[in-house]
């Protein structure tokens, strides 16, 4: 932290509370069809042994997930945007979240993914993995930032061809049908134990990536002037290359593709921290899980004959958000 | 696939011609012997061709295919998880839907529904291939309606006969045994929170079986989304997944493993059926009912 | 106090440096000169840890090059890149700040000492205007001044700077190089390069003289910068022109 960290302070508490408030609207979220409040949780009635099931195990590991899944895509955003020093990167542009779409999709294709806990979350860690050797890998010796961004453009058009090609040759309608809805992203119908599953990478994946705060401070120099500062490039790599396996793999892989988070939260916080890229790791955390926090919400909410998707809706916020973002920093020319 | 038998024949007995011609004694004994064995394999007279493009037909003409007909049908036919009668369907009559296939094959009839691909209907319109669209029945009567249809199409009005009677029959047993049931409420669930209301099939078998239909209770209409949430509050006593024999247990055995499902089922009952039986409406539907009734 | 031994430096099967011995010695500021290509920045760079040499030794104080950790290489020396890359909109005064980033570890906190080594950064570059602007908005001898005090942020014992004056007018220039100057007086040991031959003789305790990644000549600048030097180094005529007070260099010809 720096001595400027006095205000960041007061607004980690800030969001805090924000997130606490959202937290509580969207336990409480009724969805049409089921009109439950949270206050029937502190009243006696007839149902309250279903009243509590509902909460405990229904809504709760779904706020939990919506606080884990987006707290990781928003500092993955910010970790992989300090890297590249590219405002446009991200799991999303890089392709690692289709990779793990793609180990995950394996997993439920061939149908290996239920007969233990760990094996969804760790092919969608393998493939996010596999993604990100493979950028470093054919960006070549000198690592100069566009190659990194074409080759994870190159991966990410890769392994969508491989998701199609598991569509076309699924062997009945239904499977097909099931991989197209789980590519949406959605956090329905999760329990404690699908909680328990991600936490431990998605916390492991976080400390990684904070570890690189000023790492990314000294980037902003340029990459000589941050080995001259004492930083190892190859180690910041592969710290880079394992927290993104971990935490993308495990959140695509509970959660299915959700995208534009890693893209815009970054976005909204620089300004909050000064540009300053190492302080922006921990509130594009904070920011992502609120920004999850409300998506979910407007699923439930709007959710009556149809399930809408989790990914439908961050898109659909996203896009055009994304595009208020950049026609606004067309007119300050020095801020990128 | 018959044209690739024709042209076999046809090579062998060019075979046998030029065997002929070039010697005699013995290998006029054992040309003679070839060609009997050649023109004994083939079959008896066979009708003229009949294809169904589509899983639901499927269904139907395995219903009244016997050794004189000459059926084909869709892949899905022969899948164990989508279609109950895939042991009485050979490798050989599957073929790939595609219109140069259809056009080789020149079958009397095509049996598509409104979810075939609309090129192909398109392409089969202009070579001038006879075709039907037959829609899915929502209900008993539908059902009823559509084996007397296809009877008719493919002209075995006897064994269309045959088949409702026996429909009837199992029918009125279903009906009776309901009756002597208490009455529940039960609900088909799937995951991601499918379920099926007003109006489909699905409802019609539960009113088939005495059952009220939770998910009509609740106001959907057709083939809806119900929430977890909302199953649990409304507390069916029976809820009804289908199994469709994956080994690898996809998503309805894991939406089993949920906890709070797991702690319902104290109160609710679970009941499986085939999912193979529900696929399309037609003769599987009344299995489907008479298995949920050997389970109540 | 830093010693260059049969260092060669060969990437491409190109000889980049070549065999090169010298020391850079405390309180000195040592002048890196030669033509485009001479190797020049390689050198710096080789001293900074930004790349490795393919032979030879580089000691630091005495010490082996194994025994120095990045970190503490990195408090020793402070790098001042040829060019300016810099990313992102922060204020000048959080740029100069991460100059500190050698002396924290990935979770500590800023200390006072690091406050205090950043106001005296501050003012000895003369930033003190320049603390809130944003850097992308700074002139050329705004930001080379700001990114020089964050180099001496970092406290270094040794200062390193590619071409800093290269695109600065003649006041920004001499301000420079005043400061570096007043850093040798101080006991630090400053390398430099510069192509104005003038302010090299001026400023520079020691001049280094190089050329395709050879070690041409070392040591007083007037023993090295002589006219059969120049002529056969850089291909030029030139000639001393004499005041009272300065001698300066002259170019008149090239060498065809």
């Amino acid at each position: 932290m720096t001595a400027f960290s006095h205000n960041n302070r007061w607004l980690i508490v800030l969001i805090i509370l924000t997130i606490l408030v959202a937290s509580v609207l969207h336990l409480g979220s009724s969805s049409s069809q089921v009109n439950l409040s949270l206050s029937q949780l502190f009243q006696a009635s007839e149902k309250k042994a279903l009243i509590e099931l509902i909460f405990f195990e229904i809504r709760i590991p779904r706020l939990l997930l919506a606080i884990l899944v987006g707290f990781i895509l928003g500092t993955t955003g910010a970790v992989m945007q300090g890297f590249l020093r590219n405002p446009l990167a991200g799991p999303d542009l890089l392709g690692v979240s289709n990779c793990a779409a793609l180990g995950a999709v394996i997993a439920l294709y061939f149908g290996f993914a239920s007969q233990a806990w760990y094996l969804l979350p760790a092919t969608g860690m393998l493939g996010a993995f596999i993604g990100m050797a493979l950028i470093f890998l054919l960006s070549g010796s000198n690592h100069h930032n566009l190659r990194i961004i074409l080759a994870g453009v190159a991966i990410n058009a890769f392994a969508a061809s491989l998701i199609s090609i598991a569509l076309n040759l699924s062997k009945n309608p239904y499977a097909m049908s099931e991989i197209v809805f789980w590519l949406m992203g959605s956090l329905s119908h999760k329990s404690l134990m699908d909680v328990g599953g991600v936490f431990p990478f998605i916390l492991v994946a976080f400390l990684l990536l904070l570890s690189s705060a000023k790492f990314l401070d000294a980037l902003t120099l340029g990459e000589e002037s941050a080995i001259s500062l004492g930083f190892n490039l190859k180690n910041e790599q592969i710290k880079l290359i394992i927290a993104t396996a971990l935490g993308i793999g495990a959140a695509v892989s509970i959660a299915g593709n959700i995208g534009f988070v890693g893209l815009i939260v970054p976005h909204l916080c620089r300004p909050l921290v000064k540009y300053q890229p190492g302080r922006l790791i921990f509130l594009s955390g904070l920011i992502g899980s609120l920004f999850m926090i409300i998506s979910d919400t407007i699923v439930m909410q709007v959710s009556t004959t149809q399930e809408i998707k989790l990914g439908v809706v961050t898109s659909l916020v996203g896009g055009p958000f994304f595009l208020y973002l950049i026609l606004r920093l067309g007119k300050n020319h020095d801020q990128p | 696939m018959k044209a690739s038998f024709d042209n076999l024949r046809m090579s062998g007995f060019y075979t046998l011609s030029f065997t002929l011609s070039l010697s005699k004694g013995a290998t006029l004994i054992i040309s003679l012997w070839l060609t009997a064995y050649v023109t004994a394999i083939e079959p008896t007279e066979k009708s003229e061709p009949v294809v169904s493009i589509n899983l639901c037909t499927d269904q139907w003409l395995i219903l009244f295919q016997d050794k004189h007909t000459n059926y084909y049908f869709s892949p899905l036919a022969l899948n164990k998880g989508y279609n109950y009668l895939y042991s009485q369907v050979k490798k050989t009559q599957v073929i790939l839907p595609s219109l140069d296939a259809l056009i080789l094959l020149n079958p009397s009839l095509i049996l598509a529904s409104q979810y075939s691909d609309k090129n192909l209907i398109h392409g089969l319109n202009n070579f001038g291939l006879s075709f039907t669209i037959i829609e899915p029945a929502t209900n008993f009567e539908g059902i009823r309606r559509n084996i007397s249809r296809i009877g008719k199409l493919i002209n075995k009005t006897d064994k269309a006969n045959r088949l409702l009677h026996d429909f009837n029959k199992r029918l009125t047993i279903v009906a009776k045994d309901a009756k002597n049931r208490p009455n529940q409420t039960a609900i088909f669930y799937a995951p991601n929170g499918f379920t099926h209301g007003e109006g489909t099939i699905y409802n019609a078998i539960l009113e088939a079986t005495g059952l009220t239909n939770l998910a009509t209770e609740l106001g959907v209409k057709g083939h809806g989304y119900l929430s977890l949430e909302t199953l649990l509050w409304n507390n069916p006593d029976i809820i009804i997944l289908e199994d469709d024999f994956s080994n690898n247990d996809s998503l309805s055995q894991q939406m089993l493993k949920h906890p709070a499902l797991n702690r319902l089922l104290n109160q609710s009952r679970l009941i499986f059926v085939n999912a193979n039986k529900l696929s399309c409406a037609g003769f599987g539907s009344l299995l489907a009912a008479e298995q949920i009734m050997e389970q109540r | 106090m830093i010693s260059l031994n049969q260092v060669s430096v060969i990437r491409h099967s190109k000889k980049i440096l070549d065999n090169i011995s010298l020391d850079f010695p405390k309180g000195k500021m040592i002048g890196l000169i030669g033509p485009n290509g001479a190797g020049k920045s390689t050198m710096m760079r080789l001293i900074s840890g930004v790349i490795k040499q393919t032979k030879g030794k580089i000691l630091y104080q005495g010490k082996k090059p194994g025994t120095l950790s990045h970190k503490e290489r990195a408090c020793t020396i402070g790098y001042l890149p040829q060019k300016a890359e810099i990313s992102w909109p922060l204020s000048a005064q959080r740029v100069i700040a991460l100059g500190r980033l050698p002396y924290q570890s990935t979770f500590s906190q800023w200390q006072p000492k690091d406050a205090r080594a950043v106001e005296d950064a501050i003012i000895h570059s003369d930033c003190e205007k320049l603390r809130h602007q944003n850097i992308l908005t700074l002139s050329g001898g705004e930001l080379t001044r700001v990114l020089l005090a964050r180099v001496l942020a970092g406290e270094p014992e040794c200062i390193i700077a590619d071409e800093p004056i290269a695109a600065l007018d003649p006041f920004h220039q001499l301000q420079v190089l005043e400061i570096l100057k007043d850093k040798a007086l101080e006991g630090k040991t400053v390398i430099i390069s510069l192509h104005d031959l003038n302010l090299a003789y001026r400023f520079c305790d020691v001049l280094a003289l190089l050329d395709e990644g050879q070690l041409k000549a070392y040591g007083d600048p007037q023993h090295v910068l002589t006219l059969e030097h120049i002529q056969s180094i850089y291909q030029v005529n030139m000639c001393w022109l004499n005041n009272e007070s300065f001698k300066a260099l002259f170019p008149i010809s090239r060498v065809i």
